[in-house]
């Protein structure tokens, strides 16, 4: 039982995390692990500062906890300060992955999963590398403030990541294709995928040529227009980065239009996946939050801070990636809504362009930047040629006016490897997602 | 049986700069023990956090070997060393009291400007043992300034960065060296018409140092397939696994499998010759290739190979001399970019300088940057030098010719 001082804002979290991890390369095994890593981080507030430890040592955490009360100012009215405001008390438990757990999967059903896969990779000269990949997660959150807080939640992903490496003399290409379910038995990948990826790669492979440099009209695939999104605008969204400054309020004003009227982008904890944060790491329960709606600035993410000085609600977005850091501003599902257009309807409104069906990585700042893998020409409104683009970039304002059309149907991606990334903090699990994209223009290099 | 332990020791102090003030001090320790053991060409793992009983640890770990990982099961062979490299370090009391004066004395200096983000003092002990008799210890610290910087009235999140790891920490060195940076903020230049050397961070050599990893050599898949032993970039390349200790990056002398390297270094590109291949000890013995010392691993993980230690080195004593005082384009902050497996590069540049005689003059329009990256760091290439233009940031800058796209 934690014991609590008077003149301090305190909170426990502690988390124990299973995890698996097995690999083949070209076949063998390489990798297979299981780990049980339980750490806490614990937080102090004195109305000044926050004082946070992050510590393997469960049996100490009263003595962790004493020792940030010492560096501390003791502060009897911290309870009436802003940031301890916003912060919610919540009494809940929500377990929802104990009779479907990771844990009670064997290991050989995990091996399995890849080895028995691995024969669509057989039989194409071209591949010469391949790596398959098993990962799990589960953990068990629990939670407790000096408010009065004491959650438990738990958060399961499994997925399966098959990449191949491709040559032709001195001409590679690099691919993968992955599958995520928050369940062992809803995990799918077929021989059928497998060999539909490998078609795909050899013929981007032999045939895929450069790209002339310039500005030209896009369709995002939903995977991409998922990314897009998160590093575009969702990264904008996270409020740490407008704390005192007054020209970001003023620029960031709610209502301002920043976008063309048929987008709308929110971000949720609820929506099952990699995004899935039922309650944040301050105890703060998860809603979902428009970014955008209709083209108009409609919300953004918060933590208890940052929701004090801004004078806004706590969203649930107060995040860190482990029991090694403290939560700071983070996305969790961040998804662009579905239009009205069918997927046909938006592919026959460009004469010339660029279609991008897979993305390797994205980074977003004034300017963003996406890493596309497969890509291929559109022309007359038919997907042509595969075609090798190094990036795209574009004004993040510009480019969310410049969208002309989305697609009837949203997919929601949650990725088995990598993450979101934020200063120190990697990788974080979220999810991301979207319809067909359509943009006027994009700069492709 | 052959078996090896590698414990490492982190212990760090963290404080969290926001809107010029601080407002965060995180405490952080970490133990990590991990034991492997070798049998019948298997290898069996088990790690632990925190204070462990290291006999139960190694017989789990023998019970592993029957997952039947195929594993190479020779060690390093005898000898025993020490590196501890003591150098600055605060205390748990002082680092606040430090990071506060500093932040203080930015704010003074550039009132126009937000500081964020962090600073970090870590200290770092690394201790492989193993049953041939090799005991390897290595102890450091270090300091990570990694400061966001935002012009009042700007609307971006952030507008440039000020990086660097050092072994002590100096205020009025890295005020001067935000001073380089933001005295000259203000002085909107325009591209100039005229076409200038680019210099462009190392970082650039991620794109294609995947391509020298042995795995992806040998199966044929890497742009540099088939040239070991030929030269493949300008002769004043050269690419190193570095493990000197007077590296402020923690990478201790000896991988995580216990390999260290005569003269603690492995040149893995030579004078622009590609002289070996990035290997651990399981792709070297598959390969028969020698080990670069490249082996990483999680705390209870199979080691497999790491890129920590990877170090462009210096071609040139001074950047100002290489380019004989002339000007250039200083990359100050990309946004992204990639390369395509034919090499080609694309680099959208978020914030660039006028670099003119040694010092920073204004700053540039955003623009592109694209080439190849056999002809950046081929026949376009100057050299390699180190940012001479800084006092305190340790930055190694690639002096080439790239197309600008405005």
């Amino acid at each position: 039982m934690i014991k609590f001082r008077q003149g301090f804002y305190a909170d426990v979290r502690v988390e124990d995390r299973f995890t698996t991890s097995i690999r083949y390369r070209n076949g063998s095994l390489e990798e297979c692990k299981s780990s049980s890593v339980k750490k806490a981080f614990i937080r102090v507030y004195d109305g000044t500062m926050w004082y946070y430890s992050s510590t393997y040592k469960l049996d100490d955490i009263q003595e962790e906890l004493e020792a940030l009360y010492k560096n501390a100012t003791a502060n009897f009215g911290v309870y009436s300060t802003p940031v301890v405001q916003k912060l919610e008390a919540h009494n809940k438990q929500k377990l929802v992955f104990v009779d479907n757990c990771v844990k009670d999967v064997p290991e050989e059903a995990k091996r399995a999963f890849l080895t028995q896969r691995l024969a669509a990779f057989e039989g194409c000269g071209y591949i010469k590398m391949t790596t398959a990949l098993y990962n799990d997660r589960y953990s068990l959150y629990e939670f407790f403030s000096s408010k009065g807080s004491h959650i438990k939640y738990d958060y399961q992903m499994c997925g399966a990541s098959f990449s191949a490496s491709y040559a032709d003399g001195e001409n590679t290409f690099d691919d993968n294709l992955q599958r995520s379910a928050t369940t062992f038995g809803a995990l799918a990948v077929t021989e059928d995928d497998l060999k539909g990826m490998v078609e795909e790669d050899v013929n981007y492979l032999l045939n895929a040529k450069p790209v002339e440099p310039g500005s030209y009209p896009v369709i995002l695939a939903p995977v991409v227009a998922g990314v897009f999104a998160h590093e575009s605008f969702g990264h904008k969204s996270e409020a740490d980065f407008m704390v005192g400054d007054e020209t970001m309020r003023r620029e960031w004003e709610i209502g301002k239009k920043v976008g063309a009227d048929i987008l709308s982008i929110y971000d949720s904890g609820l929506i099952e996946g990699c995004g899935y944060v039922p309650y944040d790491d301050e105890g703060t329960k998860a809603g979902k939050v428009y970014l955008i709606k209709n083209g108009v600035l409609a919300g953004r993410l918060h933590s208890a801070a940052t929701a004090a000085d801004l004078g806004e609600a706590v969203t649930g977005n107060a995040r860190g990636v482990s029991c090694d850091f403290e939560p700071i501003v983070r996305m969790t599902s961040t998804v662009i809504e579905a239009g009205d257009k069918t997927e046909e309807e938006l592919f026959a409104g460009v004469s010339h362009g660029y279609f991008i069906k897979g993305i390797k990585h994205g980074s977003g700042m004034s300017t963003f930047t996406l890493a596309p893998s497969l890509c291929y020409e559109i022309v007359d409104g038919k997907i042509g040629s595969p075609v090798k683009i190094a990036v795209l970039t574009g004004n993040v304002f510009e480019t969310l006016n410049d969208i002309v059309g989305l697609s009837d149907k949203c997919e929601i991606f949650s990725f088995v490897t990598g993450g979101c990334g934020k200063m120190e903090q990697w990788p974080l699990n979220v999810a991301f997602g979207g319809p067909y994209v359509a943009i006027s223009k994009m700069n492709i290099s | 049986m052959n078996q090896e332990k590698l414990t490492q020791n982190t212990v760090s102090y963290s404080v969290n700069i926001t809107n010029n003030a601080v407002d965060s001090f995180r405490i952080s320790s970490d133990l990590k023990t991990v034991i492997r053991v070798y049998d019948g060409g298997c290898i069996g793992i088990a790690g632990a956090i925190g204070e462990c009983d290291e006999d139960a640890l190694a017989e789990q770990a023998k019970e592993k070997l029957t997952q039947g990982i195929p594993y190479p099961e020779s060690l390093p062979q005898g000898g025993e060393r020490t590196e501890v490299v003591e150098n600055e370090f605060f205390e748990e009391g002082e680092m606040v009291p430090a990071c506060r004066a500093l932040v203080g004395e930015l704010a003074c200096a550039f009132p126009g400007f937000i500081f964020a983000n962090k600073i970090n003092t870590i200290k770092y002990t690394a201790h492989y043992v193993n049953s041939a008799g090799c005991d390897y210890c290595y102890s450091g610290n270090t300091f990570v300034i990694s400061l966001t910087i935002k012009a009042k009235g700007s609307a971006n999140i952030m507008d440039l960065g000020y990086g660097t790891t050092q072994n002590y920490f100096d205020a009025k060195k890295i005020v001067s060296d935000v001073g380089v940076l933001l005295n000259v903020y203000e002085n909107k230049l325009p591209m100039p018409e005229e076409e200038l050397p680019v210099l462009v961070p190392t970082e650039v050599l991620q794109y294609i140092a995947t391509d020298m990893i042995a795995e992806k050599y040998m199966a044929g898949s890497s742009l540099l397939g088939g040239k070991l032993g030929e030269q493949v970039f300008n002769k004043k390349v050269s690419f190193n696994v570095y493990r000197k200790t007077d590296n402020t990056t923690l990478d201790p002398f000896f991988d995580d499998e216990g390999t260290t390297l005569e003269g603690d270094q492995c040149s893995i590109i030579k004078d622009g010759v590609l002289n070996a291949l990035i290997t651990y000890r399981r792709s070297a013995a598959n390969f028969s290739l020698p080990l670069s010392g490249s082996a990483s691993s999680d705390f209870d993980g199979v080691p497999t190979f790491g890129n920590s230690a990877l170090r462009l080195m210096p071609s040139d004593d001074s950047l100002k001399a290489l380019l004989g005082g002339g000007r250039a384009i200083y990359v100050a902050m990309t946004s992204g970019g990639d390369m395509t497996r034919s090499g080609d590069l694309g680099l959208p540049v978020q914030l660039a300088y006028l670099y003119e005689d040694g010092r920073l003059v204004g700053v540039l329009p955003e623009f592109s940057l694209s080439s190849n990256i056999f002809e950046v760091l081929g026949d376009s290439l100057i050299g390699i030098a180190k940012n001479d233009a800084f006092q305190f940031m340790d930055e190694t800058l690639i002096a080439t010719k790239m197309k600008v796209n405005k």
